[in-house]
């Protein structure tokens, strides 16, 4: 079984833009966050990222848990895989549109809807990303 | 349409300055989030997924070419070229910075827009029927009362604090496109025996968790009582709607806890008080100064029937399958209401290029039309084209991608941002209706089908409208995965009902499975004439339900 981490996020006041946490400050890509195996370490981090509202550098931190694929930390909620990707609708849009920011996974494509030999018309639609 | 006097104008633009300020601060540090969260959403700017969120009212969903000019310019220079169009017809950008907001206010306010009371427990946007002045069933132009209804309830003090937010709809036809019963208040004009014009006023619709319709509280309000109506019904839910519990707090609860008839008296009482003080009797006189803002353009005496019209409809090509769906019938002889579909097959329901948006204010000027609406089905609307000009404007339409000849199809689907960019939703829905879009997207499929409402919500609190779907899809999570609830026979239209659940939710990969297995089995079972509504309303739940868990129920054995 992949092992459990946890990852700290926020928004940045400024522009709204998802930023996680890494070491003493924030990062726009989820590959640079700092993973905490530890829970007392993620609380103290999380108290010091709570000190950077008041400093006015972000909105809302929280924890959230991923799985580790290797060296890969991969979301475990839909949300925060499409927070740390973008709107799943537009690749071209967010963090997937650009190389240093872009995840280093993909949100799993569904199974392609079987089509019934009646119906007619092009290719099911792939929400991969 | 309305322009702003005087009032109006330094209203906007003093507040715009105000929050201008409170954001400096707030990038200062002088303000807290918890100070700054409430204050931004009054002016209606979310904090979602990827970035800040900011919703710009449309009052009553109508626009001038200008206006539509300067939401394609903040879409282009603040946002990332594009903008949603939503289903209370106003315009989301889902990528703006908080340090460009007040620019895009100011620029906003020099076409006469603002994002205030698009957000917070105020009296929000009030919607009405976008064929508003042009339909032909038309008894009064619901935009009046709309625009009445804004200037009484725009920051007024005793209902800037409500228990929840308060929407309300205006109708000014038999026929419903503005989904009056599913608001906190919905107005329906109409025309008494005697022949006088009023209002028949719902109250305690809503969707969200807990979907109702409006009931009738009043079957004929005068014109000139009709603020005094609505302050009476809002005083009531101020003093006595709950605020210890946000999923009780709405209107619909309160009515539903009291009963009809005992908020009626409570109404009544208040009503008759505050017609005592006599402070807001609505004159005849200013309500006939509003009325002249949305005086019709003056229509070109033309004949009903149009050679070059009829002779492009009796042809196979695209123009006939789009006059056939998108055209409505307008009041004036030789003139045709025009839907501009934003649901091309595979896109996203309601967005809108900032492209796209300067190409239709092209089209506005070359075929001088003042205004466009937006629908509470995140279409578009051209009230008034001659229909000469109909097939030079459907060529200039297809050029910018906004040809789709599918109104009121299967593939016109309502649905909310979703988990794509939503902080409350539970699920994706996009990419639900986009794969149910091109499933269906076979003209003559959805020709077979016929009249079909799909509505799409990526949470409980439905702003995709799934209650009120002839087929209606709810996203739900289950831990951490998307799974699709599906629902049937609901209508927001005169005929409203709240469609009802069927079952156990579907996974993504199921659930457009189960929708087309749902249409297969109306296409066996209906009678000629019979729409899905129609069918369902006939039959029941359970031919529907049997045939959507088939395949479950064929794995199972």
């Amino acid at each position: 079984m992949a092992k459990l981490v946890e990852i700290i996020t926020a928004n940045r006041l400024r522009d709204g833009a998802v930023v996680y946490w890494n070491q003493d400050g924030w990062t726009g890509t989820l590959a640079d966050a700092e993973q905490f195996s530890d829970k007392d370490a993620c609380a103290a981090a999380l108290t010091k990222a709570q000190e950077r509202v008041k400093a006015g550098e972000v909105v809302n931190p929280y924890r959230f848990e991923a799985r580790l694929d290797h060296t890969i930390a991969v979301p475990v909620k839909e949300r925060e895989l499409i927070r740390a990707s973008g709107p799943s609708i537009h690749p071209e849009l967010g963090k997937q549109a650009d190389p240093s920011t872009a995840p280093r996974f993909r949100i799993a494509a569904p199974a392609k809807p079987p089509r019934p030999k009646q119906a007619e018309g092009p290719e099911a639609f792939d929400v991969s990303l | 349409m309305y322009r702003y006097d005087e009032f109006d104008a330094r209203l906007v633009s003093e507040r715009v300055e105000q929050f201008a300020r409170q954001i400096e601060r707030r990038l200062k540090g002088e303000l807290s989030e918890d100070e700054f969260k409430p204050l931004r959403l009054m002016n209606g700017l979310y904090l979602q997924l990827h970035a800040y969120m900011l919703r710009v009212a449309i009052p009553y969903g109508t626009l001038s070419s200008s206006q539509l000019h300067m939401l394609a310019h903040v879409a282009r220079r603040y946002d990332k070229g594009y903008g949603h169009f939503t289903t209370r017809q106003n315009i989301q950008y889902h990528w703006p910075r908080l340090i460009d907001v007040p620019e895009i206010l100011r620029d906003l306010a020099s076409v006469q827009m603002h994002s205030l009371q698009t957000s917070g427990n105020c009296i929000r946007n009030v919607t009405a029927d976008q064929f508003a002045g042009a339909a032909a069933d038309e008894i009064e132009d619901p935009r009046i009362l709309a625009e009445i209804v804004r200037q009484w309830s725009s920051l007024h003090p005793e209902f800037s604090f409500l228990p929840r937010k308060f929407k309300i709809a205006v109708s000014g036809t038999p026929e419903d496109r503005a989904a009056v019963r599913f608001h906190d208040i919905g107005i329906e004009i109409i025309r008494s025996d005697h022949g006088e014009t009023g209002y028949r006023v719902f109250v305690g619709g809503g969707m969200g968790r807990t979907p109702y319709l409006g009931l009738c509280i009043a079957d004929f309000v005068a014109r000139e009582d009709i603020l005094a109506y609505l302050e009476a019904i809002l005083r009531v839910y101020n003093m006595e709607g709950r605020r210890d519990n946000i999923f009780k707090a709405r209107i619909k609860i309160l009515v539903n806890a009291l009963g009809l008839d005992n908020m009626r008296a409570r109404v009544w009482r208040e009503f008759e008080e505050i017609k005592k003080e006599g402070s807001l009797n609505l004159p005849e006189q200013e309500r006939a100064r509003i009325a002249a803002y949305f005086a019709p353009p003056e229509f070109e005496p033309l004949p009903d029937t149009c050679l070059e019209f009829e002779t492009a409809c009796s042809g196979d090509g695209d123009f006939a399958a789009w006059s056939r769906h998108n055209l409505s019938p307008h009041r004036a002889p030789g003139y045709a209401i025009v839907t501009v579909s934003l649901k091309p097959v595979g896109g996203v329901p309601g967005d809108c290029s900032a492209d796209q948006m300067d190409g239709l204010v092209q089209l506005m000027d070359e075929f001088g039309i003042a205004e466009i609406r937006v629908t509470h089905e995140q279409n578009l609307v051209l009230p008034h084209v001659r229909k000469k000009d109909l097939p030079a404007l459907h060529d200039q339409l297809e050029r910018l991608g906004l040809a789709s000849p599918n109104s009121g199809l299967a593939s016109d689907i309502i649905c909310c941002p979703g988990l794509d960019y939503c902080d409350l939703a539970n699920a994706r829905s996009i990419p639900i209706a986009q794969d149910l879009s091109r499933r269906f997207s076979d003209l003559d499929r959805q020709e077979e089908i016929g009249e079909l409402k799909i509505k799409m919500s990526g949470c409980i609190n439905a702003c995709g409208h799934h209650h009120a779907g002839h087929i209606g899809i709810l996203g739900v999570d289950k831990k951490g995965v998307e799974f699709y609830q599906l629902q049937l026979g609901g209508s927001g239209a005169e005929d409203a009902t709240i469609a009802e659940i069927i079952g156990p939710a579907f996974s993504k990969d199921e659930i457009v499975d189960a929708v087309e297995r749902v249409i297969t089995a109306y296409l066996r079972l209906r009678q000629p004439g019979e729409r899905f509504l129609d069918c369902y309303r006939r039959l029941g739940l359970e031919p529907f339900k049997n045939v959507a868990y088939l395949e479950q129920l064929h794995a199972a054995y």
